[in-house]
């Protein structure tokens, strides 16, 4: 009964912007998270490696000759031996190549795969299927190429976002996108999936859109860092928190309306219409993509939050307002978002409302200078 | 009747002075969507359409086999040939090719298949790059100004072929009869069959022709002159003279007609031109070996380039014609660098750099200070950048020399001649010879590697997906969710326009990879909508009027998106320049997208929202632009005056 209008509250909360989350409760939490993430990443990564696609190390290729089926038969005749995901292409008219990822020297999974085609294809006749080893086309030169403009990437980014903001954000966000690189990998690692060009295109998009996400995050706590601390009411914390809490509408709306194209591409493309080929692919945007918020949300600004609050200037605001609390009580305790949590666990109704406008008006508007408090 | 003209005529000139275009913000929203249509309306006028790549649409295949007799070659020679083909096909364009070792065989895909042929042309050049000396060309040859070199060369190749040009002789004069211009050479062939047959009596010089080279030579010197007074002094009935003549010299040593008719010209210098001109030709065919081969050019018997040696007088075919070169002077591995360069109003030029040292820029001015001497061995002035036997480009060579980083190519070239050519000196040679795959029958039109039914999983899911999102977003923002549809439509159109252009022009190809960063970015550019809806609600929240908000909102935003957006630009400049392949297409994919992000924002949604929020319905109705409208009830004074800490909010909300 009650849980109906705390839910009302909580979206309209939401949908002004006004949630009052304690971010900084959780931060230690999400840190036991992240680094077990990493950890798990890093461990399967060691101990698993990583699947390379025929187009990093090449396979095997065969060439089906005057055969009469579609693409589609054939993918159903490869099923059965777990070759579903092969590149089938048909060439000229009647002749189909299928290349799959196999090592040349293996050879009772390409009998196999031979038994299977012929079995389950009609028309096929033995003479008419040719077998050669296929080098990757996905040469080394790209790889090399791609590594070093990714490292070149990663310096040109750290100088951008350090000369239009400062050094602890940019140690902020390089530790973000690693981190997301991580766990991207790591997921890639764990489950075995395939790596293949389209997703390192998926994965290098994911980098671009994490930092995008971190960046937005960043520029309001640099809005709210130049409003709010001329109140001096508030430690860097206090800010950061404010300022997530600003943009977690944003981030949330954003992330929605990205996952969803690719959650379709998920669900109804590989699983409901069988397209295998898209599968791994969506999965690997779908990781980076909720990676990419988490990480902007829980990793980039914590850290900013630990590095400022070591800051001559914020230790002395955070000392000067303990000092403050401990005299006057929580009436005037400067940190509204840990008065909302408190607040909410206050029973009578009255009151919860009064704070939670009062959370509201704090935590989202900047004061004014100081004319009219004193 | 003459009121309602002038008022016709005010009412005109207040349409033409656009005021009814209100302000900036409507001329903006008006002229963005004008303009987006006049590029959709263009692009599909011109017929243009994204090339989709060999994933989803499939493309030609070029399979490349090792020639059959070669078998020396190491595995790894097959694997150099494939980096060495995919920076060709990658310097085409950002076009993603597929290239795969298959066995022994390099198997090529392109996207599309109107590139068929000119994939079979980049690929199949597989010889070693030359630098030569221009002997003659077919160009300087039949060029009617300098038709003296043709009477050399005619009687040159008359001579030493020892042929009896009868038929020659007649064709040339029919044509005379014809055309006046082709009067000098024509009577040559004539005069030259009186030396013809003198020749022809002496078998030795055309058997030994590379050891007796300067025989011959000297005999066609002799011959290009007489010819010119005849054709001066007689007239075209005198063939009978020359058939006299013909029996006459039949024991003559050549040796002495040189000496006597050499001599002869300068006495009587009737026409001073040919006389000038003959004198190269002379030259020319002084130099070892290279009368016999004028006469090839003159023929138009162009050499196999297989057989033929780097250091051998060869007559190639090229832009422009035939040409007879010297032997090499450098080969292409004494290139380091070379870069097309755009050099002014439709014009490119090729910058070349070489490597220091022998093999490199000495050979170079070596060859450069001949040519520029117009020396025998380059009397052309041209020095030939020959590939695989075919003449890419013969440049005048403007000074004897060089630095080595300072050599330019110039000659009017169009864009994309000047990139072939800087393909053809960046990637010489491959070190396997291939068959060619136009003859051997290798090329063949292939299917998606996706397959159909992947393809159409994905666009099912798409509309699916993106339906899912509008529905979202109509229901978050209401009105402003439409106006995000709307910019993101724009945008999208945009995009649409732009990749079709590319894909006309460069050759891009959107595979699945492309679409999804497109996807995201398009994902991106309604963030950039969030951002800015959400500004405007917490000016909304914190008790500003919504036509209040969005003057302040707007700016605060777009620098928020300005600056992520710069951040994503960055990226895809370092990718775009640093990479190759499908990365690259997907870097220029994340560029556009960013760029036309920023545009849809400022021009479209910016005013679009502005005039939104001026109209009184948005005014009495907040809601339907998403935003709270009791706001009133929130900022009651009671509950601002419980909360002391914010005094702000105080003085806003009343």
């Amino acid at each position: 009964m009650s849980a109906l209008p705390k839910l009302r509250s909580a979206s309209r909360r939401a949908y002004r912007n006004q949630t009052a989350f304690d971010f900084a409760k959780i931060w230690p939490r999400m840190l036991v998270v992240s680094v077990a993430l990493i950890l798990i990443s890093v461990g399967s990564f060691l101990l698993r490696g990583v699947n390379l696609g025929i187009e990093f190390e090449g396979g095997v290729s065969w060439e089906l000759s005057s055969l009469d089926a579609s693409t589609s038969e054939i993918r159903d005749a490869l099923r059965p031996v777990g070759f579903a995901d092969a590149r089938i292409q048909k060439l000229g008219s009647d002749t189909y190549r299928i290349r799959a990822e196999v090592e040349a020297t293996n050879t009772t999974e390409i009998d196999q795969v031979e038994v299977a085609l012929l079995g389950n294809l009609d028309g096929l006749e033995a003479e008419n299927i040719s077998f050669s080893a296929v080098g990757p086309s996905w040469g080394d030169e790209i790889t090399e190429k791609t590594r070093t403009a990714l490292i070149v990437f990663l310096c040109l980014i750290a100088l951008y976002i350090w000369l239009r903001m400062e050094w602890r954000m940019t140690v902020a966000a390089l530790v973000a996108v690693i981190h997301d690189i991580v766990l991207t990998v790591g997921f890639y690692a764990l489950f075995q999936l395939e790596i293949t060009p389209a997703t390192t295109i998926a994965f290098l998009t994911i980098l671009g859109y994490s930092l995008y996400d971190t960046l937005v995050v960043f520029d309001k706590i640099r809005d709210n860092e130049n409003r709010l601390a001329v109140g001096r009411k508030h430690t860097y914390s206090q800010i950061v928190v404010i300022s997530t809490n600003q943009v977690l509408m944003r981030s949330v709306n954003t992330t929605i309306t990205s996952v969803l194209p690719v959650a379709a591409l998920l669900v109804i493309g590989s699983f409901i219409l069988g397209a295998v080929a898209l599968q791994e692919f969506a999965i690997a945007l779908l990781v980076g993509l909720i990676a990419g918020t988490y990480s902007s949300l829980f990793v980039a600004t914590p850290i900013t939050a630990y590095l400022k609050e070591r800051e001559e200037y914020w230790i002395l605001i955070r000392n000067r307002l303990t000092l403050h609390s401990g005299e006057s009580g929580s009436e005037t305790l400067p940190a509204p978002n840990l008065r909302d949590s408190q607040a909410r666990q206050r029973p009578s109704k009255k009151r919860r409302i009064t704070a939670e406008s009062r959370v509201r008006t704090t935590a989202t508007h900047p004061p004014r200078p100081r004319k009219k408090s004193k | 009747m003459a009121d309602r003209i002038r008022a016709f005529g005010r009412g005109l000139r207040k349409f033409f002075s656009f005021k009814w275009l209100k302000s900036r913000l409507m001329a903006s929203l008006v002229g963005v969507i004008v303009v987006t249509a006049i590029l959709l309306g263009v692009s599909i006028w011109q017929g243009l359409s994204p090339l989709l790549g060999l994933d989803l649409q499939g493309g030609v295949e070029v399979v490349l086999q090792p020639t059959a007799d070669q078998d020396d070659y190491d595995p790894d020679d097959i694997d150099t040939a494939v980096e060495i083909i995919r920076r060709r096909v990658d310097a085409l364009g950002v076009a993603e090719p597929d290239i795969t070792r298959q066995g022994d065989n390099v198997v090529v895909q392109l996207p599309g298949v109107d590139n068929q042929q000119r994939a079979i042309e980049l690929i199949g050049q597989t010889a070693e790059l030359t630098f030569r000396p221009v002997l003659m060309s077919q160009q300087v040859l039949f060029a009617s100004t300098n038709s003296a070199y043709l009477q050399g060369a005619s009687v040159a190749c008359g001579l030493i072929a020892g042929e009896i040009p009868d038929e020659l002789l007649q064709d040339r004069s029919e044509e005379d009869a014809e055309a006046g211009e082709f009067q000098g050479p024509l009577q040559n062939p004539e005069a030259a069959t009186n030396q013809d047959t003198t020749t022809t009596t002496e078998p030795p010089a055309e058997d030994d022709a590379t050891t007796t080279t300067g025989q011959p030579a000297e005999d066609t010197t002799t011959t290009t002159e007489p010819p010119a007074e005849e054709t001066t002094t007689s007239t075209t009935e005198e063939p009978p003279v020359s058939t006299t003549t013909t029996t006459e010299p039949t024991e003559q040593p050549a040796e002495e007609t040189t000496t006597t008719t050499t001599t002869e010209p300068p006495e009587e210098p009737t026409e001073a031109e040919p006389v000038l001109n003959s004198e190269a030709a002379a030259n020319l065919l002084e130099f070892p070996g290279a009368g016999i081969r004028l006469c090839d050019l003159l023929n138009g018997e162009i050499d196999d380039p297989q057989e033929t040696d780097a250091d051998e007088i060869a007559v190639f075919s090229g832009r422009g014609g035939l040409y007879l070169l010297a032997p090499a002077g450098l080969t292409g591995s004494g290139i380091e660098s070379a870069e097309a360069q755009f050099s002014g109003v439709n014009t490119w030029s090729v910058n070349l750099t070489l490597k220091s040292g022998e093999e490199g820029i000495d050979s170079f001015n070596d060859l450069a200070s001949t040519c520029h001497s117009q020396n025998i061995r380059c009397p052309t002035q041209q020095l030939a950048i020959e590939l695989d036997g075919f003449v890419e480009s013969a440049p005048n060579v403007n000074e004897p020399v060089f630095e080595r980083d300072q050599i330019q190519i110039t000659g009017g070239f169009t864009e994309r001649e000047a990139r072939d050519l800087e393909l053809v000196l960046r990637y010489g040679a491959l070190p396997v010879e291939f068959e060619d795959p136009a003859e051997s029958g290798l090329v063949r039109t292939v299917s998606a590697t996706l397959g159909r039914d992947s393809l159409r999983a994905g666009v099912i899911a798409g509309i699916v997906g993106m339906t899912l999102v509008a529905a979202y977003i109509l229901f978050y923002y209401r009105l402003l969710g439409a106006l995000a549809l709307l910019s993101l439509m724009l945008s999208g159109t945009m995009l649409w326009v732009v990749v079709s252009f590319l894909s006309e022009t460069r050759g891009l190809a959107l595979t699945l990879a492309g679409i999804t960063g497109l996807i995201v970015s398009l994902g991106v550019s309604l963030d950039s909508n969030v951002v800015y809806f959400e500004h405007l609600k917490e000016g909304v929240v914190n008790g500003r009027t919504v036509i209040s908000s969005v003057s302040q909102a707007f700016p605060v935003a777009f620098k928020t998106i300005f600056w992520a957006n710069l951040a994503t630009l960055i990226g895809a400049a370092i990718l775009w320049w640093l990479t190759i392949g499908s990365v690259k297409g997907f870097a220029a994919m994340l560029a556009i997208a960013s760029i036309l992000d920023l545009v849809a924002t400022y021009f479209f949604l910016r005013p679009a929202v502005r005039l939104l929020a001026g109209t009184s319905f948005a005014k009495r109705k907040p809601i339907v632009l998403g935003m709270p409208s009791d706001i009133v009830v929130d900022a009651s004074p009671q509950a601002v005056l419980s909360s002391r800490n914010a005094p702000a909010e105080t003085q806003t909300a009343l």
